[in-house]
């Protein structure tokens, strides 16, 4: 008799994460496998989908050292979302995929725009019309490589092509499929008005099923690269957004979850899509048919932290290195020094243009309010509060659906004091987080994977299995303060909407159209 | 047989006496610090007596490193903008306002309502404020009647040590068009204004040209300052002039740049600024029949220091080499970041209270190096859009630059590819106002010839030619900056 564990992958994007758990989602073991991430001129982001593949087996075979391959009652993923990788009719890949973070189709994206009507559209997919998503990405693939266009024969995400790798079958799920730009949110199926629109045949896209359905089975082939028995079920999973929410134990209407790493979100489960007025929110298909995950994803905001670790905290870096210590924990040290509000100093995170709240590419980061007596504690602080409060505008653009009473947060950042009362006092939430912050995807992933055996019911048996940790209380009279500062923080950035208009022409000038 | 000029630089911070002989030199010099008392968040005073004290102390300190006897003049170079009202007897009736002391505000919208902004700057070449004389003088007719009534002259600084040597009330000019009182285009007292605020115009000294001979060092004074009586007294000018004087600035055109931690942009011209955006304003010029226009940031090598503390933990000058060598592996444009200089908030060109410092245009490619020649480039850039409308009026392209921001190398380089003009460097670079003096005392003496003199007292060292491959590209930078600052500046009034 063998214990019944759970292999979980979740393909980021600077690596493979594969995490065995037991039947109670104790950890077992883990290992992450890194992989390229290829920037070219243009806004230009691919990865090789091979480099995936080797990571995946190489991560498979690393984890699985003592572990008896018997033992794995399945396999199931979390994958990044919104690329565009072509496969031609023998399965392999036409060129690298085109990654979420790519934004070499705004042209595109922007010639769409005029053929379809943008309310239309958000009630279609769910989403807005964006060059971060696949629809914008093949379209830019039709226009520029009509080569390999032709070749196509299917377009699939991440863990779908990962999944064909193991079992030979081309399928993708409910949630990835939602983060296409192409998929009927309502209807769960590939959407025929967006289809014909853009020329393309529906069988191009790959059959969407249910997340936690099991896509296949490991092929002798893939046994030999990956040493998993032959036969081992796999599920296929879904996006890691949704594996994030369940993770962060966000299965009801009751919950929220902000997943707080590179980039961050906030989350929620509902039992239908939330048309959020100003579209600065959207919403992915959830696992099963009869549920919607709306969600709201700001690019940089992680990202921000480190950047100005990187460039600006030099000296607690260095110091750190002396002493043996995080750099992040000096500069958290200094952070707490100034008081709410960083002395009048703003922070504007769109380090890489912004997506939930504005969904513009031109925004640039900013940091407003110097001052002869801004000192380097209040440059810090406004970083780290110039995220929470563009977070904060996300969690009100959620207001009329929100129910929650408290806010698990997740991700890389979840680690940081600081930043969980920064949270709890600018949304005015207690806060709390648990014991599988840093592997919330696979553990989402293997939630997925168990419910897709028949290990477990639903997706509800999550929050038994997770540990929470204290909860953060928010403090008044920070929150009465922040409510105060969220204008001004709000009006700054549509003052300069305008200016980031002019300054992309001045450092990108259109090009001379051809008579 | 040597002949020296006394010259002394009445300061805020102190007063530096300063020998120069009859070739222009520099013999030596002593400077006697004193206090500024602050009090009330914004008012600002000094007790003359201290002003005097220090005047004695510095003027024997140097003489006795001479034959006092070989003295052909003294001459000031004193702050200006202030308020000091003096009795029948010449007694001070009250501690100087000074400059920076903001305690009129009232009397500066009062000023405003009965003559309208636009018609104080046309007469005065300045916006009407509480930092000049006149609302400060308001501000003590309205708040302390007893000094008013007792006044029979009111006094910029240096006037009254002049007072002291010789027992004569005078202005000069310059120091006069710093009062919000004075009219530029007749250069004298402006009865319009004076008449609408209820001032009666002989409580302000007549005004000269600057370099005149106003007086002689009495006898009593003489016996305090170690000057020896009946040496001539020139009548000097405010600070401002000297620095222009000293910056080679004597003649039509030639504009200049200083840069300490506030910074200015000026020239020698023929008539005031009348620009529509009253960027600058205009002060009478130490050389009589030109006009001395102005446009003055509030942290320029201020910025930069406050840079090096807060992003490198020390403003040092080792700190401050650090960031040019850092911004020197920048790209022109500093990928797109720009910062605005507005620590203190703006005079010169925005004139906001509300301005703040910003780093604008961020992205996760942007490294410090980027930060560093920001901040560069927008003190830069800001001294661009001050010096356009002066730069208008002549066909000078070579801007003399002095103060201490003029030692930094690589700044000087930048300051030519942005102001689109070849940089000078003289042999001083902080001696401009004692060297103003000098030339004051020295002209109105008879000792130098002529105001160019300068030439041989502190003569151009280093000429740094812009890279023409940037001057254009900064013209549009500076656009672009100066739209940035009006996007911010709804948010900024918040």
């Amino acid at each position: 008799m063998f214990d019944k564990l759970i292999l979980s992958h979740n393909l980021g994007t600077t690596g493979d994460k594969a995490v065995v758990y037991d039947e109670k989602g104790h950890i077992i073991s883990s290992w992450l496998s890194l992989y390229r991430v290829i920037y070219n001129e243009g806004n230009e982001v691919e990865q090789d989908p091979n480099d995936w593949w080797r990571a995946v087996c190489e991560s498979t075979r690393k984890v699985m050292r003592g572990i008896n391959e018997k033992s794995i009652a399945v396999v199931t993923f979390s994958g990044q979302m919104m690329g565009c990788l072509c496969l031609d009719k023998a399965g392999d890949p036409i060129g690298n995929a085109i990654i979420w973070a790519d934004m070499r189709s705004a042209k595109e994206s922007l010639q769409l725009s005029s053929q379809i009507d943008e309310k239309l559209f958000f009630h279609i997919t769910g989403h807005k019309m964006s060059a971060s998503y696949t629809l914008s990405k093949l379209i830019w693939i039709m226009n520029h490589r009509p080569d390999q266009f032709a070749k196509t024969s299917k377009i699939v995400q991440a863990k779908d092509y990962i999944v064909y790798r193991l079992t030979g079958s081309i399928v993708t799920d409910y949630s990835d499929a939602s983060g296409t730009n192409l998929f009927n949110l309502t209807k769960r199926e590939w959407s025929r008005t967006l289809t014909s629109i853009i020329g393309i045949s529906p069988k191009l896209l790959p059959e969407a099923i249910p997340s936690t359905e099991i896509a296949g089975h490991v092929t002798l082939e893939a046994s030999i690269a990956t040493g998993l028995l032959p036969g081992t079920p796999v599920v296929i999973g879904a996006g890691d957004g949704i594996c994030a929410a369940i993770g962060g134990g966000c299965t009801t209407d009751e919950d929220a979850y902000l997943y707080y790493g590179s980039s961050a979100w906030i989350g929620m489960t509902k039992k239908s899509p939330y048309w959020e007025p100003a579209m600065r929110t959207f919403n992915w298909a959830f696992i099963q048919p009869d549920q919607i995950s709306p969600c709201g994803t700001m690019q940089a905001a992680g990202s921000s932290l480190d950047w100005m670790k990187d460039e600006l905290a030099r000296e607690e870096v260095n110091q750190a290195e002396i002493q043996r210590t995080n750099p992040q924990h000096l500069i958290e040290m200094l952070v707490s020094q100034s008081p709410p509000g960083a002395n009048g100093l703003l922070f504007l995170p769109y380090l890489m243009g912004e997506r939930s709240p504005y969904w513009n590419p031109q925004a640039r980061g900013a940091l407003l309010g110097l001052k002869k007596n801004t000192r380097r504690a209040d440059v810090f602080r406004a970083c780290y509060e110039g995220v929470a409060l563009n977070l904060k505008i996300i969690w009100e653009a959620f207001k009329p659906i929100n129910k929650a009473n408290q806010l698990v947060v997740i991700g890389g950042q979840a680690n940081s004091d600081i930043n969980k009362h920064i949270i709890a006092d600018t949304f005015g939430i207690p806060v709390v987080s648990h014991n599988h912050l840093k592997d919330s995807k696979n553990f989402g992933a293997a939630i997925i994977g168990g419910m897709g055996i028949g290990m477990y019911e639903d997706a509800h048996v999550v929050k038994t299995l997770l540990h929470y940790e204290r909860i953060i209380q928010p403090v008044a009279e920070h929150v009465e303060f922040y409510n105060r500062l969220l204008p001004l923080y709000e009006d700054v950035y549509q003052d300069l909407v305008g200016y980031y208009q002019k300054l992309e022409q001045f450092t990108n000038p259109t090009e001379v159209p051809h008579a | 047989m040597k002949r020296y000029i006394l010259a002394h630089d009445l300061g805020t911070s102190g007063n530096k006496a300063t020998l120069f002989d009859e070739t222009g030199a520099l013999v030596t010099s002593r400077v006697t610090p004193y206090q500024m008392h602050v009090f009330n968040t914004n008012w600002a005073e000094q007790d003359p007596e201290i002003w005097w004290k220090a005047v004695c102390s510095s003027s024997q300190e140097v003489l006795a490193t001479i034959d006092p006897s070989n003295v052909s003049a003294v001459a000031f170079s004193g702050q200006m903008m202030a308020c000091l009202p003096v009795d029948r007897d010449g007694k001070p009736l009250h501690n100087a306002l000074l400059y920076c002391d903001q305690r009129s505000t009232e009397q500066e919208q009062h000023f405003i309502e009965k003559l309208g902004f636009d018609r104080i700057y046309s007469i005065t070449g300045h916006r009407p404020s509480s930092s000049y004389s006149l609302t400060k003088l308001l501000w003590i007719k309205e708040h302390r009647p007893a000094v008013y009534e007792k006044t029979f002259k009111v006094l910029q600084a240096k006037d009254y040590m002049n007072y002291l040597l010789t027992g004569e009330y005078a202005t000069d000019y310059n120091d006069a068009s710093g009062t919000n009182a004075f009219d530029l285009s007749t250069l004298d007292w402006s009865n319009e204004i004076l008449e609408a605020m209820g001032i009666p115009r002989d409580l302000f000294p007549r005004a000269y040209p600057s370099s005149t001979v106003i007086g002689h060092v009495q006898r009593k004074a003489s016996a305090m300052t170690g000057i020896p009586e009946g040496t001539p007294v020139i009548v000097g000018a405010g600070d401002g002039g000297c620095a222009s004087l000293g910056a080679g600035s004597v003649s039509f055109g030639k504009p200049y740049l200083y840069m300490g931690s506030s910074s200015w942009v000026s020239i020698a011209s023929k008539k005031p600024l009348s620009g529509p955006e009253k960027i600058g304003f205009t002060w009478a010029h130490p050389v009589a029949g030109l006009y001395q226009p102005c446009a003055t940031m509030q942290t320029a090598g201020g910025s930069l220091s406050w840079f090096a503390q807060t992003y490198l933990g020390n403003s040092d000058g080792k700190t401050l080499d650090g960031i040019n060598d850092q911004a020197r592996t920048a790209e022109r444009g500093s990928h797109g970041l720009f910062f605005l200089p507005y620590l203190l908030g703006e005079r010169s060109p925005w004139w906001s209270t509300k301005a703040k410092g910003a780093f604008v245009g961020l992205d996760l490619s942007t490294t410090f190096a980027d930060h560093c020649r920001a901040v560069l480039e927008g003190i830069a850039m800001n001294q661009k859009l001050n010096i356009t409308e002066m730069l208008s009026m002549t066909e000078d392209r070579q801007v003399m630059f002095i103060g201490g921001g003029a030692l930094n190398q690589y700044l000087r380089q930048i300051m030519a590819d942005v102001l689109g003009c070849e940089i000078a460097i003289p042999r001083f670079l902080t001696e401009a106002t004692s060297m103003g003096a000098a030339l004051l005392g020295g002209v109105g003496s008879g000792l130098y010839e002529d105001f160019s003199m300068i030439e041989a007292m502190n003569p151009i060292k280093q000429l740094v030619k812009p890279n023409q491959e940037n001057v254009g590209y900064y013209e549009d930078l500076t656009q672009r900056f100066a739209q940035l600052y009006r996007s911010l500046e709804p948010w900024f009034r918040q």
